[in-house]
């Protein structure tokens, strides 16, 4: 197949092949850095950082993110994705218990590399997609194991325990945010909390979570996103099966916005 | 001939400009089309291509720039409805169907397509080649990917080093 010219994917730019590889799940992105010593530390300069369903544990999970973003460094990212769910035998990994831990694990915002805080801030983030997803529901039964323990004092429900930013406060930099989550899930709706500003956001997609709380989700973006200019809302986990579908609200203006 | 109510914005017959390859092919093609190229929108704007003009274009020979101009043709009714919100399904599908025939090509024409993608600047398709190496890669073994990409056969030193390195990024293997 290779036509043995210079006339091969292997042979491009830098520059383009950041770009190419940029569109492969993260860990895909990094297993490359074994193809040839040219593409060695290709994957570190990509501008995105896409974390897909893995049948991983939760601990696996925590070490790919750590070693991924520790090896990156500083190199900014302008996609981030992160679709957690899917993950297998936490029993064996250390991690049952209160819900907490595992959230810590899965809460990107919250992985710490043996040096420094990793994802703080991200300024230059302008599309993000996160997906909490969930499948061990029928594992997990617990009461109230997916969030909130009803304890206004936990550190685990009030942000990380030595009181670092939050994943929305990472991600309020981004021009475009796509956040959807089992609704029963608790880290958006406690983000939330914090009233923090998406000043940059224009064009926001949320799924079920958001109308929890007595819309919580819903009015802490309605309320801090001034320049928010097209929201959908993809209501899918609804209770009611007659209330199903995806609603695109199209192009507000801000004064409808602000009602 | 009016042009449906879209595009350039030009009264009546669609504005053509010509493009010479590298090899001196001229290509006459509607302005809307040409102006994906992020790089020659602005001297198309300008007024530049018109008449007996032509926009050299030494980076790119002419078998790949009738391949580029061919996906400018198909993409520029969508991209002058700005990004076609209201684009029927039908159309949407056409143009995936299209897209997925289009990058269906030998590898030594996807490479001239992706540097054209870059040097023109079209970003729609840089998603697409994008897109069509990343599925080339995914699922993959290290072997495998390099017999894809068109990597030369690896030496035993060359070997040696890839399986210590699949070792040492063990973290990011299942």
């Amino acid at each position: 197949m290779a036509t043995g010219s210079g006339d091969r994917i292997s042979a491009l730019p830098d520059d383009i092949l950041h770009l190419l590889l940029s569109r492969l799940p993260s860990d895909e992105e990094v297993r490359t850095c074994v193809l040839a010593r040219r593409w060695r530390h290709l994957w570190k300069s990509t501008r995105a950082i896409r974390i897909t369903n893995r049948p991983w544990t939760a601990e696996k999970l925590h070490n790919f993110v750590n070693h991924l973003l520790l090896l990156r460094g500083g190199t900014p990212a302008d996609v981030c994705s992160l679709k957690c769910g899917h993950l297998r035998d936490l029993s064996s990994s250390g991690i049952e218990g209160s819900g907490h831990d595992f959230f810590q694990n899965i809460h990107l915002s919250r992985i710490y590399s043996p040096t420094a805080p990793i994802i703080e801030k991200m300024p230059l983030l302008v599309e993000a997609d996160v997906r909490l997803e969930d499948n061990f529901t029928d594992q997990y039964r617990n009461g109230d194991y997916y969030g909130d323990c009803k304890d206004d004092k936990c550190l685990g429900c009030l942000g990380s325990s030595d009181g670092s930013s939050m994943l929305l406060e990472d991600l309020s930099g981004a021009k475009y945010l796509e956040l959807t989550s089992d609704p029963r899930l608790y880290i958006f709706t406690r983000d939330c909390k914090f009233s923090t500003v998406f000043s940059s956001l224009k064009t926001l997609v949320l799924n079920d979570w958001c109308m929890g709380a007595e819309f919580g989700g819903l009015e802490c973006f309605l309320r801090y996103s001034p320049v928010l200019k097209k929201l959908t809302l993809q209501l899918e986990y609804s209770e009611n099966p007659g209330v199903k579908g995806i609603f695109g609200c199209g192009i507000w203006g801000k004064g409808q916005l602000s009602k | 001939m009016a042009a449906p109510e879209s595009g350039d914005g030009n009264n009546g017959a669609a504005r053509m400009v010509t493009l010479i390859s590298s090899d001196n092919t001229r290509f006459e093609v509607e302005a809307a089309a040409a102006s994906l190229s992020q790089t020659l929108q602005l001297t198309i704007l300008d007024g530049g291509g018109g008449g007996g003009d032509g926009i050299p274009l030494p980076n790119v020979d002419s078998a790949t720039l009738s391949k580029v101009l061919e996906y400018c043709i198909k993409h520029a009714p969508a991209a002058a409805n700005g990004g076609a919100p209201n684009a029927t399904a039908v159309d949407r599908a056409e143009l995936e169907r299209f897209d997925n025939e289009f990058v269906n090509i030998d590898q030594s024409v996807l490479y001239s397509l992706i540097m054209a993608a870059h040097n023109l600047e079209i970003e729609g398709l840089q998603s697409l080649v994008a897109k069509k190496v990343a599925d080339m890669i995914k699922g993959k073994s290290p072997m495998e990917i390099r017999r894809t990409l068109g990597f030369p056969d690896p030496t035993p030193e060359e070997q040696a080093e890839m399986n210590a390195h699949m070792l040492e990024y063990g973290w990011a293997y299942e």
